[in-house]
């Protein structure tokens, strides 16, 4: 067995996306962490969103760099013996990002594994299309746990309320966003770890089953209003169409529908890969 | 950050502030002489927002960088539509 402990792990998170939502992902887990006493120097954050600082300085998170940044970052770090990489925003059939600047699994897992020193990594993919980044060599040293929120399909988030995140400053943050609610479960559950499965240990394994299965709870829940919502959304854009509102209330709408509708009607299954090494990992 | 109840951008439209509050649009607050708020879309349309939340196009050209932002803009309120409340450990 394993322990995670406040200071031998590095917590990664890597975000393409340009909305803030994603952010909101990221700033919850760091709270979390912080929860479990892990200061903010065993944290990186690699983005490409255009103002950063605006959304993540005001919740104290500094270490904040590009995605062309996560290679000579990971391969400088050292004194750690294991390196846990979040990646949140959005991915591709290709990886992460866009397809002009795509990262494709193998870089990601290459650059993991660079980190001098570490034993072994967990790399949990929270984007859609994360099956991409399974049946992957986990054997190849230094090994690596994999846990995809979704298979080769879309990743569900969907509107959340929660106590709201305090800020530097001591005031009331973001309560609430349309969160990825595997990231958000997983990252719940690190903040306080417990035993699911019965085996007396709270490890990687118990993990990946809460986060799972709460997923989905929401996602059960949050469908049986979607469904009223689709309706009243598509009548509403029927209605501003025929009012000629304001394109970009009718965009909003639109936009609106459309991601009632694939998250009305996608499901979303996860996945782990290297479970003898999940079992091993404990916190 | 600067929360604020959605009710102070009482002249945009509800889905509008729907997404800003989802986190899928951008506000800022700017320093402008017409407008208190800039709107960044999924797709990257910016628009200006008095501070009442008026729509209006932003100038031919401009882009973030055009523009002297202040702080991210979210609302403090709760969504209108239902919500998955989170039980935070």
């Amino acid at each position: 067995m394993w322990k995670v402990t406040k200071t031998n792990t590095l917590w990664v998170f890597v975000s393409c996306s340009h909305e803030p939502r994603h952010l909101y992902d990221v700033i919850f887990a760091v709270d979390c962490l912080r929860h479990r006493g892990v200061a903010d120097a065993h944290v990186r954050v690699f983005v490409d969103h255009p103002r950063p600082a605006q959304y993540l300085a005001p919740y104290g998170i500094s270490a904040v760099h590009s995605i062309e940044d996560v290679a000579p970052t990971l391969a400088a770090a050292s004194r750690y013996q294991h390196v846990f990489t979040t990646v949140a925003g959005h991915g591709s059939t290709a990886g992460l990002g866009p397809s002009a600047h795509t990262v494709s699994p193998t870089k990601l897992l290459t650059d993991v594994r660079s980190v001098a020193g570490i034993s072994h990594a967990t790399l949990l993919v929270t984007q859609c299309y994360g099956g991409i980044f399974n049946l992957l060599d986990a054997t190849q040293k230094p090994e690596t746990v994999t846990i995809g929120a979704t298979n080769l399909n879309p990743s569900l988030s969907a509107p959340i309320n929660m106590p709201a995140i305090k800020q530097k400053n001591g005031s009331d943050g973001v309560s609430s966003w349309t969160a990825n609610l595997f990231m958000l479960e997983l990252f719940n559950w690190l903040r306080a770890p417990k035993d699911v499965d019965g085996d007396g240990l709270a490890t990687l394994v118990d993990a990946y089953k809460h986060a799972g299965a709460a997923t989905n709870q929401h996602l059960r829940a949050a469908k049986a209003g979607l469904f009223m919502q689709v309706r009243r959304l598509g009548e509403e854009l029927e209605n501003a169409r025929k009012q000629g509102k304001l394109p970009v209330e009718i965009d909003a709408i639109e936009l609106k529908l459309n991601r009632s509708l694939e998250t009305l009607h996608l499901h979303q299954e996860p996945w782990l890969l290297h479970a003898n090494l999940a079992r091993k990992i404990q916190f | 950050m600067k929360l604020i109840h959605s009710d102070v951008l009482r002249s945009t439209p509800l889905e509008v502030k729907e997404l800003v509050r989802d986190g899928v649009y951008s506000l800022y607050v700017v320093e402008h002489a017409e407008a208190g708020f800039v709107l960044v879309t999924d797709r990257g349309d910016l628009y200006l927002l008095s501070t009442a939340g008026s729509i209006m196009p932003a100038p031919n050209g401009a882009n973030l960088e055009s523009f002297e932002l202040g702080e991210a803009v979210s609302f403090s309120d709760a969504s209108v539509f239902g919500s998955a409340c989170v039980n935070v450990a």
